[in-house]
């Protein structure tokens, strides 16, 4: 098995490797095989010593043949050596026969009768004994059967060499086994003679020593009609039949199954595992190269050891390029390296921000990006470091969103502030309404009084009248101002208050997200259209939502936003307006009343470019509605504004 | 008419108060200047019927605005005979609008001068004035129908629609001379002497909102 790098996920290596696939049965194959060659090997020999063993035997009935056939030969030469002493001898006779000392010889050793006949087979003499004495040794032949005779003939030959008959001597055939001495062959053997009736005639047989070997029988040259029989007390052990060979064998073979088995066991396990760790490699490759983040491993010099495909494709170098290489690297911007140098050492020594930071690349083709990098620790089994694993995130969209919105939201700003600037006119417009209108009234009824009392006080007729007139005068003026924020208010269009809410609602996306604040958009879906200053409105919005952001910042817990907006109906005129409300779950206005709220209009918040509630509620006013504040049931404070439905109409129509 | 009416001014800023009460004073209006909605309903609460008052309201004087005041005068039936005019500022137009479309007289933008409010007062004083000899009328009648029985209404009301006596005597199911008896006594009661009279004189008891009918 060997671990491609190339992802296969789910296949098995190729049919090819069937072979390795049954690896596992190479032991027993082995053992079987060894088996197989001792066995040959065993057969071969016992084959061998079979045959060898099979000389002996032959070799063993030839010399047993031999030994008898001297015996013979003996007994006939001794009988030849009678012969001629018959011929010699005056008296033939019994007597005479018996008397001659070899004859006696003859007879005490084995002849048990003698017969010399002569040419007509006439008995010329004869002698004869009865018992032979016993002379046989302790481990000889039992004779079984007595009886079976034999003759050595001589021929009988005169002086003259004429032939004078035959001598006949007579013996038994177990005298003659039991005086030959086989007691080398007892040891061996068991030793039968066998009639040609089958009869034993004698055997070494005994009780104590039983013979279990193959036996092999002979018919005996030199005596007729009788067969030697051997039969070896030791059987010959064939190795098939010795049970420490076979035990041997048969656990050489268990032995072979066992480890085949085991080896099989493993080879699965290690099949397993090595296609879980395949399909976890290719698994995590294609996670890896699938991620909008691209990484990238370093040791602790620096030196890149692996990149994804997305670090390859944000820099527009492979991956062949970049593995390996120590900074500085070739995506730096050549203006940059220096200090990128520094940070790499702080990098490598560890002083990375855990939250990340950001730096610019380049691209091959020269494009620069915006990344943000997390650098963290690579840490080996035993705790040690052993380089560094970053993350990169291409920042570059999010940063060109950023500087959209930067830009949107200042030229929001400008443009409120330029509204602020109506809106300050116009309050102040408003302000001074009270005191001219005082004046003007005060100076008219001063100069109708001074006319019918002192008619001819022409000096202070004049005074008061001028006071008068530069009352009228700065009354225009303030009228003037209004017309000219009305005029700017007439800048409006028609649009849905829902839109808005979404609007300014991203114009505080990063405050939301920045206090993890929830919000709850509950927005009547059939709004009618206003016709409002678009921006004005938005801005209020975003105001109330920040201001009620800004109650939660010290709030634990969940922190709720809830804007609302429906179609209601005001109290007063019971024109139908359009309601927003925005409700938090902070500390609410704590006996705070709208007046209290809006008093800080001159006291505008110095951080960030928020509207004050008073310039609220002016921008709502300007549009006839009203902007009003409570605590809201659930507790924490509920802001809330309306504007008229068909208010900029009404306003038309009147004028 | 003799009397004039008396300006009810309302407005919570004191200087705006005080000079305009000072002008209107000297322009010769009678004036009575309050600082709340409030002060002002609870004054006229008491003073004697029928009241003889111009209200200058300023709109934008909370807790109880203008337009709010406006609504409790209409309730308690002032705006028949009593004109409204309101003070305007900023951001309340639309609600001046509102409010002279429910009845008020009109309205001035602050800061005003003397040459748009003095003329729009005398027309108020001339109208109240006005509103108020028809009220009277009105009064006298309603008086006059009120001292009429039941019968005699019944009589008159079809006598002033043309009926001879003896269609009225049908239609009352009374007898004729009966008729003749009730006619006589509505005419005297109402001061005229012919039919056409009677029918001028029911007409006009109609558009003062006097309930007619007998039954």
């Amino acid at each position: 098995m060997t671990v491609s790098t190339a992802p296969q996920p789910f296949q098995p290596t190729a049919p090819a490797s069937w072979i390795n696939r049954q690896l596992w049965l190479l032991p027993f194959l082995l053992a079987v095989f060894f088996v197989a060659m001792i066995a040959y090997w065993a057969e071969a020999n016992d084959a061998q010593e079979q045959s060898a063993y099979q000389n002996t035997l032959m070799a063993d009935i030839q010399s047993v043949e031999l030994q008898l056939m001297g015996r013979q030969d003996i007994e006939r030469t001794k009988l030849r050596e009678v012969a001629p002493k018959l011929v010699g001898s005056p008296s033939v006779g019994d007597v005479a026969l018996q008397s001659l000392p070899e004859v006696a010889a003859g007879m005490d050793r084995l002849w048990n009768r003698l017969v010399w006949i002569d040419a007509d087979n006439q008995v010329i003499a004869r002698a004869h004994r009865e018992v032979l004495a016993q002379t046989a040794s302790t481990d000889s032949l039992k004779i079984q059967s007595t009886g079976q005779a034999e003759h050595f003939v001589v021929p009988v030959t005169s002086i003259d060499g004429k032939p004078a008959g035959q001598l006949l001597a007579r013996y038994e055939i177990t005298d003659l086994l039991q005086s030959t001495d086989l007691a080398w062959l007892n040891r061996r053997y068991q030793v039968d003679f066998v009639s040609e009736l089958g009869e034993v005639i004698a055997t070494t047989e005994s009780p104590i020593k039983v013979p279990r070997g193959s036996r092999y029988e002979k018919p005996l040259a030199s005596f007729k009609d009788t067969t030697l029989r051997l039969t070896q007390f030791e059987a010959h052990a064939s190795w098939r039949t010795n049970a420490r060979t076979m035990a041997l064998l048969g656990g050489l073979l268990l032995l072979g199954g066992a480890a085949s088995q085991l080896l099989r066991r493993e080879m699965v396990r290690v099949k397993r595992a090595v296609m879980a760790s395949q399909t976890e490699a290719a698994w995590r490759q294609s996670m890896e190269d699938s991620a909008l983040v691209g990484l990238r491993a370093r040791d602790p010099d620096g030196r890149i050891l692996y990149v994804n495909k997305t670090l390859c494709t944000m820099v527009g170098y492979s991956r062949e390029e970049l593995v390996g290489l120590i900074p500085p690297l070739p995506f730096w911007p050549p203006e940059a390296v220096d200090g990128m140098m520094a940070r790499n050492m702080n990098t490598l020594a560890g002083e990375s921000p855990a939250e990340g930071f950001e730096t610019r690349w380049r691209h091959r083709d020269g494009h620069i990006l915006d990344v943000m990098i997390f650098e963290a620790p690579l840490v080996n089994s035993h705790g040690v470091r052993i380089g560094w694993m970053g993350s990169i995130v291409d920042i570059s969209e999010r940063k060109a969103l950023e500087e959209k919105e930067r830009h949107h939201v200042e030229a929001m700003a400008q443009h409120a502030r330029l509204n602020d600037m109506g809106l300050i006119a116009s309050e102040l417009a408003h302000e001074l309404n009270q005191p001219l209108t005082s004046i003007a009234s005060y100076s008219a009824g001063l100069e109708i009084a001074l006319k019918k009392r002192l008619p001819d006080e022409s000096d202070l007729l004049g005074a008061v009248d001028a006071v008068h007139r530069n009352a009228k005068k700065a009354g225009d003026i303030v009228n003037w101002i209004r017309r000219q924020s009305s005029r700017s208010e007439s800048l409006r269009v028609a649009c849905n208050l829902n839109v808005l809410v979404a609007e300014s609602l991203k114009q505080r996306k990063r405050q939301i997200e920045r206090n993890r604040i929830q919000m709850h958009l509950n927005l009547a879906p059939d709004l009618p259209m206003v016709t409002v200053d678009r921006i004005g409105v938005e801005q209020v919005i975003a105001n109330l939502v920040r201001n009620a952001a800004d109650a939660l910042e010290a709030q634990n817990g969940v922190r709720s936003i809830w804007i609302d907006t429906r179609l209601s109906e005001d109290a007063s005129t019971r024109n139908a307006t359009v309601e927003v409300l925005v409700r938090d779950n902070g500390p609410g206005l704590q006996g705070r009343t709208i007046d209290m709220l809006c008093s800080t209009f001159y006291s505008t918040k110095t951080n960030g470019m928020g509207l004050g509630l008073g310039i609220c509620r002016a921008i709502v006013e300007s549009h006839g509605g009203r902007l009003s504040a409570g605590d809201a049931p659930t507790g924490g404070a509920e802001i809330s504004f309306t504007i008229p439905v068909s208010q900029a109409i009404q306003e038309k129509e009147f004028q | 008419m003799t009397e004039q009416a008396t300006i009810y001014l309302c407005d919570d800023d004191e200087d705006v108060r005080g000079g305009l009460s000072f002008l209107l004073r000297h322009s010769g209006f009678d004036v009575r200047a309050f600082a709340s909605g409030k002060e002002l309903l609870e004054c006229i609460e008491v003073e004697p019927k029928p009241l003889r008052a111009i209200f200058v309201l300023d709109l934008d004087m909370p807790p109880m605005d203008g337009d709010v005041v406006h609504d409790q005068l209409i309730e308690m039936g002032y705006s028949k005979r009593n004109p409204v005019v309101f003070l305007s500022g900023r951001g309340t137009i639309a609600r001046a609008v509102s409010a002279v479309n429910k009845g008020a007289l009109s309205f001035v933008e602050k800061p005003y001068t003397n040459d748009t409010l003095l003329p729009l007062l005398h027309r108020a004083v001339a109208l109240e004035e006005q509103w108020t000899a028809e009220a009277k009328r009105c009064d006298f009648l309603r008086y006059m129908w009120d001292s009429l029985s039941a019968q005699q209404r019944k009589v008159a009301l079809l006598v002033a629609a043309g009926d001879l006596n003896k269609t009225v005597a049908t239609k009352l199911e009374i007898v004729e001379r009966t008729v003749e008896m009730h006619r006589a006594k509505a005419f005297e009661k109402l001061g005229v002497d012919s039919p056409a009279a009677l029918a001028t004189t029911v007409a006009a008891m109609k558009s003062c909102g006097i309930e007619m009918h007998t039954e």
